[in-house]
């Protein structure tokens, strides 16, 4: 994302402590990917230095992939999000406190902050057997999801698994995993899907910079997804820089998600430029649906005969 | 079941972020006033934070201040091997791969090399550099943040950094390491007053700060916090050499059973260039922060070179040399027994059993992941009888620790070229035995070292892709017909130990059996038939305990194991068939 045609770079906001051009950078990566266009950088840097929002991440039967793909934003470091942009209270993955320290500050945030918090949610919530497959503090996490998520002011489900379920909701489904949507515990707290596995971190920023910004949810589809992440399929937006790769089983036209541009590692790559093709992931079910994930066909595209399109590459010097 | 009440009273600088916390959950803990010596008691720490996946740890303390014995309980089951039953072998890898997002790459090349291994099939010699690339990366990225964001904040006390002189911090920060780049540490502070006077501590909130075992100065206290941030920051884009061969991290999907699908990218000379970038960049930082700051942690904490060591090792080796299952790894494989570093013995996989006596299946004796068998039987938890989700993996019948310790001290064992002279010069510098390995500090110290080991490996293998892709030799990728009535097993090394998936096929080709023995099984497991305690369970008995209602000293030591908890657990049956859920309320 370039910024050098911004001209009141110097009136706009910056948290202290923290890098202006990383900070500006932010602001602008995040402008574009919720719509607003690169001159929308000094909204989203007002939104972003204003009073920090509270948020709690409950870690329930996930892989800690979501919080992984969090802390791989690197414009700005992923510090200026967790300590200056939010109030990030409760994370068992990053936060100091354990045990009683760590749950009796949950409750004491939740119950003094109600309606007021955002909570995030990585994975999906073991309901089978009363929900004895995942406990935290003894409490099982069916529970603490019961007691905490009502009283958010919104619920965001981050990554696929506390969306729809994700892996463990797999056929058989042996624990009962749900996703947040499908408890049906929320009332009329609203909840906002943000999928993928590994879900886009940038998605997120702007799920919570569309907050800060309007004080409104922003526009969600069908499945609760915002649409300016998941409007529109990864093919129609896939460069296909290796070809299309539907014959070996990619998803792309089915899939919903801003991969393409998004792309992962703040810009590095993602999967079909690694030549391996949309499994999909940000889609309800995608693990039972139409596996498997590779084609008969599959690895014809990396047969001897295709190494000249290699060597034309090296040779150009890309 | 008692609800008990604790207070944190933090540091007076801090007056208005006290707290008095109230426990929301059914856990029992024995409060005590502080002192330097708890008073005898249980305690339970429950959710054990910094660390992947779902932990309790359950302490009794004696008399003498002590610990007498402990608990480690896994307390999330997935079932995730169930969906393996019956698909197609290809999907495995995928599939596993989602049992821990921060060993991201582990499972996906664990379970693609027991693929290859039943498919009797060796991959193009790029491909295995470029697996090595990825794998390497995976472990400097993982050490890195173990370190820093996971452990550090055991040793560091982040409020006392707000007392520090910036002044004094830069000048010991140069004494910590002349080499590294200076760091604002009046702005650094400046953050971190900002986030206290705002009240919202974040993830430092509640910390066991003011614990009389923090023994930093405020200036050291601060350097620390400093580099904490920088880390988080580098993390960042040590990920991106990922990204560049594998698409993305976490959940790069490029590691197939064939290759890697990623040929393309390499012949893309910017991915080369950049690649190389952030190796150096990630090198550097190793050099100039990681390495300096373990040494300066263990010069302050030298009481924890002999505190909660445990004598036997095992690692299965990675980083093929040649080829997968040649045996010839970077980092060799290798059995030592108590404490017998020079005798290194070759690991038979045929002395791998699982004993679940003490875990939430159903009753079954011991045995090889090959033919193993598991009936998922929850009873709740219970000392005295199952306790875990996870199983208890021996080595002929006796409890291991895996892990950096375990990989390093092999390869000392082995008289490594690297890592030897690298463990020898920094016992040197700490005045201290090969016999101080055996401990936390011995841990934290070899995930250093082999960090700074193989990101200098990782150099010299770049350089070879790269004379193969000047040679024209882009060979990246074989073939992928997976055999029927066919069995392979993957092993190799995650961050935080020994992996190993075993797998079979049936007359279809699809998956008939699947089992994986992973890392924490091995250290955090719980006893076996005999009541013989597992790695981290030994290793806590004896363990000091100034305070039972801030066992700081607790999680110095379980996270000196770096535990990932999310991958150990197992479900399908030796058919390959769902089993059906045995619930004992």
């Amino acid at each position: 994302m370039k910024n050098r045609n911004v001209p009141s770079a110097k009136d706009i906001p910056c948290p202290p402590g923290v890098s202006r051009r990383s900070f500006l950078k932010f602001c602008s990566a995040v402008a574009v990917t919720i719509g607003l266009g690169p001159t929308g950088m000094a909204e989203v840097a007002r939104a972003l230095t204003g009073p920090k929002p509270i948020v709690v991440w409950l870690n329930f039967s996930e892989c800690t992939g979501c919080t992984e793909s969090l802390l791989r934003m690197s414009n700005p470091t992923p510090d200026s999000l967790i300590l200056d942009t939010i109030s990030l209270e409760y994370h068992e993955t990053l936060m100091a406190a354990a045990g009683l320290a760590a749950t009796g500050h949950l409750s004491d945030v939740v119950n003094a902050n109600a309606g007021q918090f955002f909570a995030i949610v990585e994975g999906s919530i073991p309901t089978a057997n009363n929900g004895a497959y995942g406990t935290i503090g003894g409490e099982t996490m069916l529970s603490i999801a019961q007691r905490v998520l009502p009283k958010a002011k919104a619920v965001i489900a981050y990554g696929t698994c506390s969306s729809y379920g994700g892996l463990a909701a797999a056929a058989p489904n042996p624990t009962g995993a749900k996703g947040v949507g499908d408890l049906g515990i929320l009332g009329s707290v609203p909840l906002i899907n943000v999928p993928g596995c590994s879900p886009n971190p940038y998605n997120l920023a702007g799920v919570l910079t569309t907050y800060l910004l309007k004080g409104t949810l922003p526009a969600l589809d069908a499945y609760k997804r915002p649409t300016f992440a998941f409007g529109r399929t990864v093919h129609s937006q896939c460069p296909r820089p290796h070809g299309c790769l539907e014959d070996y089983r990619c998803r792309g036209k089915v899939t919903y998600n801003n991969c393409p541009t998004a792309k992962f590692n703040s810009g590095t790559s993602w999967d079909i430029q690694a030549v391996h093709h949309c499994i999909g992931c940000s889609n309800p079910g995608f693990w039972d649906a139409n596996t498997s994930f590779y084609s008969s066909s599959f690895g014809t595209q990396f047969a001897s005969s295709n190494h000249s399109k290699i060597q034309a590459v090296a040779a150009g010097g890309d | 079941m008692a609800t008990t009440t604790t207070t944190s009273t933090g540091s007076s600088l801090l007056g208005g972020i006290t707290s008095t916390t109230t426990a929301a959950a059914t856990t029992t803990t024995t409060a005590t006033t502080a002192a330097t010596v708890a008073a005898p008691g249980t305690i339970t720490l429950d959710p054990i934070s910094r660390i992947e996946g779902h932990l309790r740890i359950d302490a009794k303390v004696g008399t003498a201040g002590t610990v007498d014995s402990a608990w480690a309980s896994a307390t999330l089951f997935r079932g995730i091997e169930m969906i393996l039953a019956g698909r197609d072998p290809r999907d495995a890898p995928l599939i596993t791969q989602r049992l821990c997002g921060v060993c991201t790459y582990i499972h996906l090349q664990a379970s693609t090399t027991a693929i290859e291994n039943a498919m009797k099939l060796t991959v193009p010699a790029n491909a295995q550099i470029v697996r090595n690339l990825l794998q390497g990366t995976q472990f400097l990225h993982d050490h890195i943040v173990h370190f820093y964001h996971l452990h550090a904040l055991d040793w560091v006390d982040v409020t006392k950094a707000l007392t520090a002189n910036p002044t004094t911090a830069a000048a010991l920060a140069l004494q910590i390491s002349p080499s590294a780049p200076t760091i604002d540490f009046v702005a650094v502070q400046t953050k971190l007053k900002n986030l206290v006077n705002s009240g919202q501590l974040g993830p430092f909130s509640n910390g066991y700060w003011g614990h009389p075992a923090m023994k930093l100065s405020p200036e050291a206290n601060l350097v620390f916090v400093a580099h904490y941030l920088q880390a988080l920051a580098q993390q960042a884009n040590t990920a991106k050499m990922m990204a560049l061969f594998g698409g993305k991290n976490p959940h790069p999907h490029v590691t197939i059973p064939g290759g890697v699908t990623s040929g393309n990218e390499l012949a893309v000379a910017a991915n080369i260039t950049n690649f190389t970038t952030q190796l150096t960049a990630t090198n550097d930082f190793i050099k100039n922060f990681y390495i300096p700051d373990v040494v300066y942690l263990a010069k302050q904490y030298p009481e924890w070179a002999k505190i909660g060591g445990f004598p036997n090792l095992l690692a299965f080796g990675e980083f093929p040399t040649d080829k997968y299952g040649s045996g010839n790894n970077f980092m060799p494989g290798g059995v030592i027994m108590n404490k017998a570093v020079t005798s290194v013995a070759a690991v038979n996989t045929a002395s791998i059993t699982e004993d679940v006596s003490r875990a939430w299946y159903a009753k079954s004796s011991p045995l090889n992941p090959a033919s193993g068998v598991t009936s998922p039987s929850y009873t709740g938890y219970n000392q005295s009888a199952q306790y875990s989700w996870l199983k208890a993996p021996r080595y002929q019948g006796k409890p291991m620790e895996v892990g950096p310790l375990a990989r390093v001290m092999v390869a000392y064992g082995k008289n490594h070229a690297q890592i030897k002279p690298a463990v020898d010069s920094l016992l040197k510098t700490l005045g201290l035995t090969i016999n101080d390995m055996f401990s936390v500090l011995g841990r934290t110290a070899a995930r250093a070292i082999e960090t700074q080991v193989i990101g200098t490996a990782m150099v010299g293998w770049l350089n070879t892709l790269k004379s193969n892709i000047s040679a024209k030799n882009l060979s990246t990728y074989a073939s992928n017909t997976v055999p029927a009535n066919a069995s392979g097993v993957g092993l190799g090394e995650a961050p935080r130990g020994a992996v190993g998936h075993w797998l079979s096929t049936d007359g279809s080709s699809r998956i008939k059996n699947y089992q994986m023995v992973v890392p924490s099984a091995w250290n955090f497991g719980p006893r076996d038939a005999q009541g013989v305690p597992s790695a981290v369970e030994a290793s806590m008995v004896g363990l000091p305990i100034a305070d039972s209602t801030k066992p700081l000293e607790i999680l110095r030591l379980v996270h000196s194991f770096d535990p990932c908890i999310a991958c150990g657990v197992h479900l399908i049956d030796a058919e390959g068939k769902a089993e059906t859920l045995v619930t004992v309320p």
